[in-house]
């Protein structure tokens, strides 16, 4: 039975699992000289730098980023025109030393990391910085570890990115922390690092998007007798721009068709524009597959798809349908722009590139059926049951759907491909 | 110095739910006397209270001390403060308990209290009674809390699948806050006269000066007023039902993890409770004035005892069921209907 309230309703930025994360759960506080430590810097050019943890220099200072690696975060900064105390606020995702059994300084865990982050947050959200640089895993953990519901990764699948993200209303631009820089002494490192500080500092200049409420652009056709209007006015070329695009996005009760008997496809969203989607339930007319053929088989319109042989089987296999002009698909191109693993996924693309953490929550848990078993059936008809529920799952394909368009917009404008 | 053994056992008393199981934190599991109070900190809730006549600085394990003071027959108890220990002497039983002449709990974390404003009236009892809708569900931990709404003078609560509200006499003299069920479940017992907000911490006093801090969550509870928003028919479920279903109470789960839900149905002027338990089953049936079309639905049973204790009149509709009192009410979501 769906409940009163959507999971984002009932989730707490304050206490994520419900537990107490403080200082004296943490206890860092008792070992440090300069406990708590305050941000600290000018914060003229709006630039919020998070490092890991003071260090032992740090920490009797009083100061962050006191030590070896401050001096060379300072140096490669001055290089920029930045200066780090003057320019920017600095701040640690663990605001008290850190140290081994053998005194020597340690990298904080998630757990310090937790007891710390309100003390993080606030500043974010008093000081209100243009960008703020992300310096390690630590700092990634901290602003975004806990929003991030899926595996969160090491700082070399997040480093790079310019995030817009919306839930801090911040460009967020992960990088490597200086210390590792300095251990590794590698000239690609440093040219890498050089790079994303370079386009961090740039975010400077940009103002946050102003985003649209995407929910709003999705519109859920349940009624049957619109369906078909809906995919016939698809079909009869409203679409922009020219060539006309459209993604398409499914939900399904698992992952490979070939079990005809159990498997459906639950829902169908078709994105023909980058700010409205329209998303079918399960088709079941004739008149309607036939429409549905038609769309997806007119070659006049270019197909999109975030791993496009996903739909492509599923629509021949479930409904025979052989998919013509498959344009694009954002799986793809997001491999040939960056070829790190773990960053091809439209929920990571979605955030990275529009800031929207976690909208597939609520229906994650149902799309998994047996790990071991490819063709074994999910749980979604379970969530479909009623009305909410659905109402959920259409929303999520739409929303999938409209990111994957998008994405593929922004794709083909870095690729440089028009046509 | 001699002390009178109940009224330091009182002491103690009111302050141990401020006690911690296991000493994550240092001393979270000692009495610390200071200031001529003995004070306890676990994290979540932070208790103090005045002791008479004990004029010590440090902390003590809660354990031995509590235990030595009600194991000894005598009222009066002799402390004796060395350096480091307290010895007690009660008759012919003498103990030594070591003395932590630091006090390391981390009371600063409390913040500054603030100013001390009166509760309106009523406030203790509608936070206790909403704790029993709130979720212990931790991977929703907004609704492990009960709202304490200003706006509408009222607590409120839900887990998802049940929502409760109760109206308290008078203005909230602090903004709204969200206590956690644990924390509003051991406030219950307090008799507070005043409220303060700090950061992070909402801070009740009562009438003997006993302050009694507990952390708040720093997120907004969703809203619930429009889910007490629908029409239905009105029934009177029979005053034997609390008997009914004790007895359904025999065939529940012995598995602390499963749900004892009871089937009810009403048809027919009836009203069938029933329960089954692996190969047990239970039913039993009582007249009730329902001839609408039978509708049926599985509620906890405890849950059901519980409201039933309060009143037997309810709103039915297809989907939710009502309970209503002065001031407050009370709504389920059905699980299954016919």
């Amino acid at each position: 039975m769906e409940g009163f309230f959507t999971k984002q309703q009932v989730q707490s930025a304050d206490r994520p699992d419900g537990r107490t994360y403080s200082c004296a759960s943490c206890g860092l506080y008792k070992d440090a000289q300069n406990p708590r430590m305050q941000a600290f810097g000018n914060f003229k050019k709006g630039i919020l730098n998070i490092g890991e943890a003071p260090s032992e220099v740090d920490d009797k200072r009083g100061k962050q980023w006191q030590g070896r690696s401050g001096r060379v975060l300072q140096q490669t900064y001055k290089k920029f025109g930045v200066d780090l105390f003057e320019d920017c606020l600095n701040i640690n995702a663990v605001n008290c030393r850190s140290t081994n059994d053998k005194g020597g300084d340690t990298a904080p865990g998630d757990y310090e990391v937790a007891c710390c982050r309100k003390r993080v947050m606030n500043v974010i959200e008093k000081r209100q910085p243009k960008v703020i640089i992300l310096h390690g895993g630590s700092a990634v953990q901290s602003v975004i570890g806990h929003r991030w519901k899926k595996k969160l990764g090491g700082i070399s699948k997040w480093r790079g990115w310019t995030i817009p993200d919306r839930g801090i209303g911040v460009w967020a631009c992960p990088t490597f922390h200086p210390s590792y820089i300095e251990r590794v002494d590698a000239e690609e490192v440093n040219t890498i690092w050089h790079q994303d500080l370079n386009r961090a500092f740039s975010m400077t200049g940009v103002p946050f998007p102003d985003f649209p409420e995407e929910g709003k652009q999705v519109t859920i056709v349940q009624e049957q007798n619109e369906v078909l209007g809906v995919l016939k006015k698809l079909n009869q070329g409203t679409i922009s721009p020219d060539p006309p695009f459209m993604a398409f996005d499914i939900e399904t009760t698992g992952l490979k068709p070939h079990d005809t008997k159990n498997h459906r496809i639950v829902c169908t969203a078709f994105c023909d524009s980058p700010n409205h989607v329209y998303v079918v339930p399960e088709l079941r007319r004739k008149s309607h597959k036939k429409a549905l053929k038609e769309l997806l088989e007119n070659p006049e319109i270019g197909k999109i798809a975030a791993n496009m042989k996903f739909e492509d089987t599923w629509e021949n296999v479930i409904n025979g349908i052989t998919v013509n002009n498959w344009v694009w698909d954002t799986m793809q191109a997001g491999h040939v722009l960056d070829n790190r693993p773990g960053i091809t996924g439209l929920k990571f693309q979605a955030y990275v590139n529009f800031g929207v953490v976690d909208y597939d929550s609520e229906i994650e848990k149902y799309l998994h059926g047996d790990p071991k078993n490819a063709n074994s059936v999910n749980k979604i008809m379970e969530l479909v049951s009623t009305e909410e529920g659905l109402r959920k799952v259409m929303t999520y394909c739409g929303l999938d759907a409209l990111f994957e368009y998008k994405l593929a917009i922004k794709q083909m404008e870095q690729m440089n491909v028009t046509n | 110095m001699k002390l009178n053994k109940q009224e330091l056992i009182k002491a103690l008393e009111i302050v141990k739910p401020g006690l911690a199981n296991k000493e994550m934190i240092e001393q979270s599991t000692s009495f610390a006397f200071m200031d001529g109070r003995v004070v306890t900190y676990n994290d979540e809730i932070s208790i103090s209270h005045p002791v008479k006549h004990l004029d010590i600085t440090g902390a003590v394990k809660a354990d031995k001390l509590y235990g030595f003071l009600n194991k000894v027959k005598k009222d009066e108890i002799d402390f004796e403060i060395t350096e480091s220990e307290i010895k007690l002497t009660a008759g012919k039983s003498r103990a030594g308990l070591v003395l932590q002449n630091e006090i390391k709990l981390p009371l600063e974390e409390l913040g500054g209290i603030g100013k001390w404003k009166p509760v309106p009236d009523g406030l203790a009892e509608a936070i206790e009674f909403a704790v029993f809708s709130c979720s212990n569900d931790m991977s929703k931990p907004i609704l492990t809390c009960v709202h304490v709404r200003k706006e509408l003078d009222r607590t409120e609560s839900s887990n998802g699948y049940r929502a409760t509200h109760r109206k308290f006499e008078g203005a909230l003299p602090v903004p709204s806050f969200l206590i956690p069920s644990s924390s509003a479940r051991a406030l219950g017992s307090y008799p507070i006269t005043h409220i303060a907000r700090g950061a992070g911490w909402v801070h009740f006093k009562t009438k003997n000066d006993t302050v009694f801090s507990c952390r708040v969550f720093a997120d907004n509870f969703p809203e619930i007023s429009h889910l007490f928003e629908f029409d239905g028919d009105e029934i009177t479920l029979p005053k034997t039902i609390g008997d009914i279903l004790d007895r359904a109470g025999v065939f529940k789960s012995q598995d602390r993890f499963v749900d004892d839900m009871v089937e009810v149905k009403l048809a027919n002027k009836k009203i069938t409770i029933r329960v089954e338990r692996d190969s047990d089953w239970f039913e039993e049936e009582a007249n009730i004035r329902y001839s609408d079309i039978p509708i049926s639905f599985q509620i906890q049973t405890n849950f059901l005892k519980e409201i039933c204790a309060r009143t037997q009149k309810c709103i039915i509709s297809e989907k939710m069921l009502k309970f209503k009192g002065d001031n407050w009410e009370h709504i389920l979501a059905l699980t299954a209907s016919e």
